[in-house]
């Protein structure tokens, strides 16, 4: 065909042009966020080998641990290090503590210069918060800053980092120093596969609610170009040469869009790095693939685009009478539920299997559960409404619900297909509001009598620290109502530790009446029972005897400034081994960062697949209701009111989303139930915490709004005084 | 066919003698833009008569049509449909008139493509308040007395043409409206095929006393209805009153 002939077809009029830019705009949108997550997806070991250096478990050398083996000498070919973190209220700081000669032969990262004692090295970040926070319940932690430590020692922008200076002779004594020949320089990628795995699945979950909207966006118009390819059939045009022209339309529109998406991705950027991955949001560079990506994403997506244009015209085969009448969908059958239960089966086989599947295949599992369930419920959807729908004009009672009725049941895959993307949205975010359930039913730090207060500091003692000086300094603290020694007893009795009853009494225990001296349990009065189950409660000993102190309780008045500045007094003193915490500090350390961190992505995507789903309603209720233009406006002039229109409408959608949307729900729930069973580490799920519900009512409210925003336009469109007796 | 002929009675003043018209205009105007579509339509149209409309594309038959149905409202005079003044009706009200009290058929039958040929029917039956059991009874039985039993549970695309346009029939005259206003009814089908669809539905407004207004470009159509009217440039033909008077 020629090129004026395919030009006057395809760029007829206004609807062409706006049809052509809703698929550009949805092209771009989709290889925008696939480009960005497939260049976090590729950057993730990268970010984890520049912070290999603060991870204690990467450090080679010769290793010396709570005095039991002796440490080399000081030497240049070995530096001291001990890692540790460090606590800003509840905020996490990575701290690495050297030692190093001056003549040291260990590379530092990024060829730094080693810290003197009392100097240190931090990050854009931690040198930012240290510089708003007063020196007394921070910096004074550290000592003096050289300067900040470059980009390529760091995971992300955001992570607080400290790479502090020691003497010799002081890091050697303190338990956990480790010697070592070299720092770390390539992570354990442990980080980096289970957030892989995650935006893998995120990205079919985004992926899958675009696809819908471009899809969607690409039948605007249909029964019109199907009068235009008819005519052109009718006048001499083949089969392959309207395929052909289709695929080269929806070729050349996939390929504007995924250039633009490109654009659309560096705007997007600074925005997807404020989402915190391994405790730090990210470089932008980090969440940017290389141009060779970016060519295969963008001719990929032309080729898939045009391809499937191209398929889906000839199989439609629009011939020379096609547009005379009305074409009935194909029927959806039972065979639909097929993929679906595929997946719940992958699922099953992962989750049960995971103590003998390989991680390979358990990954594969996952992921290829995963994707066969959300396009399971795609694919199922259509047979589910046309269920309802047989069911519901069996049961209509009015002029709207008849009329609705009989669209679902002739269309039910295009009145599916409106809402699916909102359906699965909601199958992904049920999911995973289930598999984290079990962490509101988690055990919180609450005041109980017989644990450590919750406004009190514990830090382990160096082996020659100045215990009674440093009680004396923070008893001399504003804001410091009592500091306490905790004491190593004998491990035979089944109590380690030993105090005085006074000081029991002062950080929170209720020592028998009448006892001098106590024998305490410290690991439950410092981690709260999953069932709330009380503390053991401390026991009368004769006396505390030849015990060394090995702790340092100071009992604060509870507000920010006094514990810090406490945390930062004992940090400072040089007599703790590690640095103070809180119960809230342990209970956060153990609370799953990472999986609250996952949560936030979910959410996250969550809200921009909802966003894109009721974008997709919009332009699918909208294309629907003008396809029926003639229809609904001869209703109207046989005295139809509009109110009735609007049922029509509203009750189209509504029916397979309420449906769907209750299924996807308990799918995703059930899904999350296997998984937790599963792994039989005897969590149990709960009830989904609230912004789960805020996540629903977002779905509902906007699909609501996509729904009203057809209103105004079949009260128009429909106008008694527009539509013609023809 | 001269028995059709308007007379001058009909096409102005009725006579005294006649009973009360279903529709009545005076002085009808109709302007779009620059067009004067309507140019002063007095017209009478009787109860239980069937009136063919006549004359050329672009002549002003349809805008008539839609002043009497109250689709448009006209920019001077009035039109009366069964004792009420359109005029005097608000939007809502009109539309609420056309549901009870007229019933509509269009060249290509305008069925909902989505629906049976015993829920098209049913429809108007229901958007008047109707119960589904009852609205589909009576659907039913429309659909029988125009012998159209076994194509119940078929949807409009699984029809012919002429079959698709006595269920368009037998939905306007399900709610028993006062008059039909039909366009180019047959327009869409085949000499056989339209004078079965006529047949059909002058027996069944007969039968219940319904009105009809056609509108139609052949000759034979408006054979079939007690009296035609030409249209043309927006008047009533003016030969055709002359030869009347």
């Amino acid at each position: 065909m020629r090129p004026s002939a395919a030009r006057l077809l395809l760029f007829s009029n206004a609807a062409s042009y706006r049809r052509l830019a809703g698929i550009v705009a949805g092209v771009a949108a989709a290889v925008a966020m696939l480009l960005i997550l497939l260049g976090t997806y590729l950057h993730l070991p990268d970010r984890e080998d520049r912070g290999a250096w603060v991870s204690q478990e990467v450090t080679a050398g010769t290793q010396g641990y709570d005095g039991a083996v002796a440490l080399p000498d000081q030497g240049a070919s070995v530096i001291l290090t001990r890692v540790g973190v460090d606590y800003l209220d509840l905020t996490p700081i990575d701290v690495v503590r050297v030692a190093a000669t001056h003549d040291t032969q260990v590379a530092f990262p990024a060829g730094l210069t080693p810290p003197g004692s009392g100097e240190y090295y931090a990050s854009p970040a931690m040198a930012a918060l240290i510089a708003s926070t007063p020196p007394d319940e921070l910096g004074d932690r550290y000592g003096t800053m050289i300067s900040e430590l470059p980009a390529s020692t760091l995971k992300g922008s955001s992570q607080l980092a400290v790479l502090a200076g020691a003497e010799w002779d002081a890091l050697a004594a303190l338990p956990g120093t480790t010697a070592v020949d070299q720092f770390a320089t390539r992570g354990r990628h442990d980080d980096s596969t289970t957030y892989r795995l995650v935006i893998a699945i995120g990205s079919i979950a985004l992926l899958v609610p675009i696809a819908l909207l471009i899809g969607i966006v690409s039948q605007l118009g249909a029964a019109e170009r199907r009068e235009r390819f008819a005519t052109v059939r009718l006048i001499g045009a083949g089969r392959r040469g309207i395929a052909a022209l289709s695929g080269l339309e929806m070729g050349l529109a996939s390929l504007a869009g995924a250039l633009a998406g490109i654009g659309l991705m560096y705007t997007l950027r600074p925005a997807a790095a404020l989402i915190k991955i391994s405790g730090s949001e990210s470089f932008l560079a980090d969440l940017t693939p290389s141009p060779g990506w970016m060519a295969i994403a963008v001719l990929g997506v032309a080729l898939l685009g045009g391809s499937a244009a191209w398929w889906r015209t000839y199989r439609d085969d629009v011939g020379a009478l096609g547009a005379s009448r009305e074409r009935a969908e194909k029927r959806a059958t039972v065979a639909r539920l097929i993929p679906l239960a595929l997946g719940l089966g992958a699922f099953s086989v992962a989750t049960l299997g995971q103590s003998w599947l390989d991680s390979t295949l358990f990954t594969l599992g996952l992921l290829g559960g995963f994707a066969l369930t959300a396009f399971g419920i795609v694919v199922a959807g259509p047979w589910v409404t046309k269920v309802l729908a047989a069911f519901f004009a069996r049961h209509a009672r009015t002029a709207p619900s008849l009329v609705a009725a009989g669209r679902l049941s002739r269309h039910p895959r295009a009145t599916f297909r409106s809402v699916a993307g909102l359906v699965v949205a909601v199958y992904l975010v049920s999911m995973f509001a289930g598999l984290t359930s079990f962490l509101s039913s988690t055990a919180k730090p609450r005041e109980v009598t017989g644990m450590i207060s919750l406004d009190a500091l514990v830090a382990p003692l160096s082996h020659e620290a100045d215990a009674a000086g440093l009680v004396s300094l923070l008893e001399a603290m504003p804001g410091v109502s009592s500091a306490v020694l905790v004491y190593g007893g004998d491990s035979t009795s089944g109590y380690a530790d030993l105090m005085t009853a006074k000081d029991a009494a002062a950080v929170g225990f209720a020592p028998p009446a009448g006892a001098e001296t106590v024998a305490v349990n410290m690991s439950t009065a410092l981690y709260d029972a999953a069932d709330y189950s009380p503390p053991e409660p401390p026991s009368r000993v004769d006396a505390i005897g030849a015990a060394a102190p090995y702790q340092v309780i100071a009992v604060t008045e509870g507000d920010d400034a006094s514990i810090e500045r406490a945390r930062t007094a004992m940090i400072a003193s040089g007599s703790v081994a590690g640095p103070p915490y809180t119960r809230a500090n342990l209970a956060d350390a153990g609370n799953l960062t990472t999986v609250n961190e996952l949560g936030v992505m979910a959410y996250i995507g969550m809200g921009i697949a909802v966003a894109i789903s009721a974008l997709a309603l919009t332009v699918a209720t909208i294309t629907a209701a003008l396809d029926r233009k003639r229809t609904f406006g001869l209703l109207r002039l046989s005295g139809m009111p509009v109110r009735a229109l609007r049922r029509v409408i509203t009750t189209e959608a509504a029916v397979p989303l309420s449906v769907t949307l209750l299924g996807s729900a308990g799918l995703g729930f059930f899904v999350a139930w296997l998984m937790i069973e599963a792994l039989g580490n005897g969590e149990k799920m709960g009830a989904p915490d609230g912004r789960y519900w805020i996540a629903i009512a977002l779905s509902l409210a906007l699909g609501a709004a996509a729904i009203a925003s057809s209103f105004g336009m079949v009260r128009r469109s429909t106008e008694v005084t527009s539509t013609r007796f023809e | 066919m001269a028995d059709n002929i308007l007379t001058a009675s009909d096409i102005y003043e009725p006579s005294t003698a006649r009973p009360e018209p279903l529709i009545h205009t005076t002085g009808l105007h109709k302007r779009f833009g620059a067009t004067e579509a309507l140019r002063g339509i007095d017209l009478n149209v009787h109860r239980g008569e069937v009136l063919a409309v006549m004359g050329p594309s672009g002549s002003g038959k349809s805008t008539l049509i839609h002043c009497l149905a109250g689709v448009l409202t006209p920019d001077e005079g009035h039109v009366v449909v069964d004792g009420v003044d359109l005029g005097a009706l608000s939007a809502d009200a009109r539309a609420r008139l056309r549901l009870e009290r007229i019933g509509f058929v269009f060249q290509f039958g305008q069925l909902l493509p989505d629906l049976n040929a015993v829920d098209n029917v049913a429809l108007p039956l229901l958007m008047r308040g109707m119960g589904r059991k009852k609205a589909t009874s009576q659907a039913g039985e429309w659909l029988d007395r125009l012998e159209l039993a076994d194509q119940a549970a078929k949807v409009p695309g699984d029809m012919s043409g002429g079959q698709a346009q006595r269920v368009a029939i037998a939905r306007a005259l399900a709610t028993n409206p006062s008059v039909i206003f039909a366009d180019e009814p047959t327009g869409s089908l085949d000499s056989v095929a339209a004078e079965n669809v006529l047949t059909a539905m002058l027996q069944a407004v007969r039968e219940a006393g319904t009105t009809v207004v056609l509108i139609t470009h052949d000759p034979r159509t408006a054979a079939y209805a007690d009296r035609e009217i030409i249209v043309r440039d927006g008047k009533l033909s003016a030969a055709s009153i002359a030869s009347l008077a």
